[in-house]
């Protein structure tokens, strides 16, 4: 598959032109990692983010094994060591200039010289010139001045060529390396890597830099690079990104841990969801009995009982199915207690969607009461456009926001529930249940600041702290979270119990969330320790 | 040819719809579940047959709800509803901003619907929020307003918390640089210990959304998933398994 | 002329919108109320507009037979469908029915998938990097907890607990947003109604 750079497009294989927007293609062949989807170079073997081994396209020969050393693991260099070999050897420079001798840099402790020259990642086999390979520059263009000269290790070892780059050339691309065996290696590569390694190298991952991570095949394929390759990476960002060299007294830039959950994990925690979420059905609400319903649950149950029968309440449903699994149990719950009490009831939406939740809800309560008819104790006006404009224009004449109903499509004069309504003054209550904060901000600054008639807001559980400042300037007299809700209004409205069970659902999750939060700071400090 | 497609439908035997329709939405359901498994062409399926009916159902109500009565009227008495006339003709021009050749004719029904916007949001928000809320925000700090003893100490407590709390929120989110003098740097140093405080107050609230946005997802989850093990059962039972 | 047209309009029509908020006169009420109805009639017009800039964009990629042209055919034919539905067969309940059966399932679905990756999402949310992390999950499990049946077995406080953290430092941070929002609004509002803003007379 070869995917364009310009508009990351994926055309077939043999593509010349982009199929999108018809650039050429030459030279952009990848590979998709089959575990984390990453788009690898056509060299790569092992993916750059994941360490999985990369699929071969049909035809293509596996790179010999020999060409790769075995897993290696740089040593973990502290910032003071660097800043001293950094020192060192810009004394060494100074005075080889001074001297006109060419620099050397003292070995540290536990170098071997060719690493004190190169970096402790740099080919002991190569020797300086064949790693400035006279071919690299034809192919690759202008080298950046750090290669002409030895490198100090810090510079060496924070190179493109040698982590996971190749110099940079002309054109600003960056190139993939391959690794090169540390000094005591004895496992030799074979003559033509040593030779020139990067022979045969080509094309470039110009949107996707080969170079955040160190290239190195592992034995393990794992999502989590380690903390000593985290801050690697880190400090060649800074000094050859950047183009900075560390200072004594430098910020240490702290090591990044892994930032995401393995896919085994992710699996396991999926299944412990979906648990805690069919839980219900084999308990059916065991944790209902210690429910024990809110203050601003009981105010509106009050506020319900003590509405005179054949009161109007306005009731806008305005949300849509995705929060519909949270708040259809509570107003199911609402609807059923003014059902009950004989209240009539006017019901809007300022959302296309919530007109069809409420036409099903109302469905439900016809069925269980036949008494309770549509157009003599419940109309439904249906869906008001215009967000501000059409609520501000219930407060001057209902007839001007509502020309006719939603299920009979008549003049609102003809249907007894509406007949002697005439603007919003004419409501006891108005109920307003939304998933979404601004739409009851709305209401509350279009129609509740306007004509001060009584409101209560049944919210879903994200809403609720948004508009907690309204209950508390008493704008709104009740404002419920409907998970939570739903169980408690059941329990004091007394009304027919259908969200009751879903209390040892929530408190499964409660659990999850709980564990969760444990594993996650245990396994955190756990790689803090190692790290440190 | 509505009484043709309403023919054709009352050709299917009664009850017909409510038979396939649970077997339509379980299909439906474990087609957007299957995401979980990764991104796949039955997940896709479903993503542009919801866009399609999202669309649909919108333009449907609209049109029954919004503009075929009013057309109606204008239609069966003009001289009183000659306003909705001009404000079809208004509506018109702005489909043409579907097209872009035609695009600019859409700026004289957008400047009203920008303007009539803008002072419903500046009337609504002075009336609405702000004097409300600053009226809501300056309390008593008295104790003796609230309760004998300690309880009237508590409510005092709170009430000097909320405040100072809203001012050192707002504050959290001053950008200024600090000029020069003594005075400047008093009040720099004073907003920006406010505001550290502000960032504190902020990290509760987010915390209590988090649990909030938690909360919800999962009630989502568990309502679909005790529907589906619902209607399965159901369906199953209805099969004779 | 062009652009002097629509900017009159948004500031004359939008100016007596504001009057009509603080003034209480005959005139004042009757043409702001025509003025909110019409906002109400363009507002279904935009959506049509938003319907035929939606059809025009998949129409146009089913021409020119890109690689998922089958998918756009389905949006497009469950668009035609539902507005077929709506409008040709009102009363036949067709509407209701795919509302129910599909509309519904898919959209509540969607959502229900947010449960996951809240889960998942919990594993780095709930990591204690530093003091203000540690402050955000103590709060998101304190509200949590109280919020389940058994909590006021746990401890009578913590609905108490859960309360005040609501009424006192949710209400202060909250405020402030509201405040700043409203503030915000305020000044934009004032840039559209001067003339100073206005996105609508673009070319």
């Amino acid at each position: 598959m070869i995917v364009c750079p310009a508009c990351s497009h994926r055309n077939p294989e043999g593509a010349k032109l982009c199929e999108a927007c018809g650039r050429s293609l030459a030279n952009f062949v990848y590979r998709v990692c089959p575990s984390c989807g990453a788009l690898n170079s056509a060299q790569h073997v092992f993916c750059h983010r994941c360490f999985a081994e990369l699929a071969l396209a049909e035809g293509e020969e596996p790179i010999p094994e020999s060409t790769f050393v075995r897993p290696y693991t740089p040593p973990i260099v502290t910032l003071e060591e660097e800043v001293t070999t950094q020192a060192v050897h810009r004394e060494a420079k100074a005075q080889a200039s001074e001297t006109g001798a060419r620099p050397t840099s003292e070995a540290l402790p536990g170098q071997t010289p060719s690493e004190a020259e190169l970096g402790p990642r740099a080919a002991a086999p190569i020797s300086e010139e064949q790693a400035v390979a006279p071919s690299m520059e034809g192919e690759m263009g202008e080298m950046p001045a750090s290669t002409e000269e030895a490198l100090s290790p810090l510079e060496a070892a924070e190179s493109p060529e040698v982590l996971g780059g190749g110099p940079v050339g002309a054109a600003g691309v960056e190139t993939p390396a391959v690794q090169v065996a540390p000094p005591d290696e004895t496992q030799a590569l074979t003559p033509e890597a040593a030779a020139n390694p990067l022979e045969g190298l080509d094309d470039l991952l110009p949107f996707e830099p080969a170079v955040t991570l160190p290239h190195r095949p592992s034995q393990h394929v794992s999502a989590a690079p380690s903390t000593t390759e985290d801050y690697e990476a880190e400090l060649f960002q800074q000094v050859a990104v950047e183009r900075a060299p560390l200072q004594e007294g430098a910020q240490v830039v702290l090591p990044r841990t892994a930032q995401g959950l393995p896919q085994i994990g992710r699996t396991i925690l999926y299944i412990l969801v979906l648990l805690a979420g069919v839980l219900p059905l084999f308990t059916w609400g065991q944790m209902s009995s210690f429910v024990q319903p809110r203050e601003s649950v009981l105010a509106l149950v009050r506020t319900i009982e003590e509405l005179p029968s054949g009161a109007e309440v306005l009731l806008s449903f305005d949300y849509s199915p995705t929060y519909a699994g949270e708040l259809d149990p509570l107003a199911l719950a609402v609807v059923r207690h003014l059902a009950r009490r004989s209240v009539r009831m006017v019901v809007m939406s300022t959302k296309p969607e919530g007109i069809g939740l409420a036409e099903a809800i109302y469905r439900t309560i016809t069925e269980e009461s036949p008494d309770y008819r549509y157009g003599e104790h419940y109309v439904l006006l249906g869906y008001l456009p215009g967000q501000e404009a059409g609520l501000r224009s219930l407060n001057t004449a209902l007839g001007d926001a509502f020309k006719i109903d939603y299920l009979q499509k008549r003049p609102l004069g003809e249907l007894s529930a509406t007949s002697g309504l005439a603007t919003l003054k004419d409501f006891d209550q108005i109920i307003v249940l939304s998933d979404d904060s601004l739409t009851v901000q709305r209401w509350v600054e279009q129609v509740q600041a306007q004509s001060d008639i009584p409101f209560h807001a049944l919210v879903t559980s994200a809403v609720e702290p948004l508009l907690v400042p309204y209950q508390r300037s008493g704008q709104l007299l009740s404002l419920i979270p409907a998970a939570s809700g739903a169980v408690e209004y059941e329990l004091a409205g007394s009304v027919k119990p259908s969200a009751l069970f879903r209390s040892d659902a929530y408190a499964a999750f409660f659990v999850l969330l709980l564990v969760v939060a444990l594993v996650t700071n245990a396994l955190y400090a756990r790689r803090g320790k190692r790290g440190s | 040819m509505s009484e043709v497609l309403s023919g054709l439908f009352g050709q299917l035997s009664t009850g017909t719809a409510e038979v396939i329709g649970p077997w339509v939405a379980a299909l439906l359901t474990l087609a957007v579940l299957s995401y979980v498994f990764g991104f796949n062409p039955v997940f896709r399926l479903a993503e542009y047959l919801f866009v399609g009916l999202a669309a649909g159902y919108a333009g449907a109500l609209a049109w029954n709800q919004v503009i075929s009565p009013r057309l109606q009227l204008l239609l069966t008495d003009p001289s009183t509803y000659w306003y909705y006339g001009l404000f079809f003709f208004l509506g018109l021009l702005l489909l043409a901003r579907a097209f872009r050749p035609l695009s600019t004719l859409a700026n004289l029904p957008l400047g009203m619907l920008f303007g009539i916007g803008a002072a419903l949001a500046l009337g609504g928000a002075l009336t609405g929020s702000l004097i409300p809320q600053v009226r809501a925000a300056v309390v008593s700090v008295v104790p003796e307003d609230y309760g004998p003893g300690l309880v009237g100490w508590a409510y005092a407590l709170d009430a000097v918390l909320l405040s100072l709390g809203t001012i050192a929120v707002l504050s959290a989110f001053h950008f200024a640089t600090q000029g020069r003098g003594f005075v400047s740097a008093l009040w720099h140093g004073l907003i920006r210990a406010l505001g550290r405080a502000g960032r504190v107050l902020l990290m509760i609230t987010f915390g209590a959304l988090f649990a909030g946005v938690a909360f919800t997802s999962f009630a989502l989850l568990s309502s679909r998933l005790v529907y589906l093990a619902e209607h399965w059962f159901k369906l199953l039972n209805r099969l004779g398994l | 002329m062009r652009r002097f047209l629509p900017i009159a309009v948004a500031i004359i029509c939008g100016l007596w919108v504001l009057a009509d908020f603080f003034v209480s006169h005959p005139l004042i009420d009757s043409v702001g109320a025509k003025l909110l109805e019409g906002v109400m009639i363009l507002a279904a017009f935009a959506l049509f507009a938003g319907i035929l800039n939606l059809l025009g964009f998949h129409a146009r990629r089913i021409s020119k037979d890109q690689k998922d042209w089958g998918y756009r055919l389905v949006l497009m034919v469950a668009l035609g469908g539902t507005l077929i539905a709506g409008i040709v067969l009102p009363g036949s309940g067709a509407l209701s029915w795919i509302f129910g059966y599909m509309y519904y399932p898919l959209q509540s679905t969607m959502a229900a998938l947010l449960a996951f990756f809240v889960v998942s999402a919990a594993y780095r949310a709930f990591r204690l990097r530093n003091g203000e992390a540690l402050i955000m999950l103590i709060t998101s499990l304190v509200v949590l907890l109280a919020q389940l049946p058994f909590s006021n077995r746990i401890s009578p406080y913590l609905p108490l607990l859960r309360k005040w953290i609501l009424d006192v430092p949710v209400t202060a941070g909250t405020r402030g947003i509201i405040l700043g929002t409203a503030l915000g609004t305020i000044t934009t509002s004032l840039r559209i109604l001067l003339a100073v803003d206005h996105p609508y007379a673009q070319d």
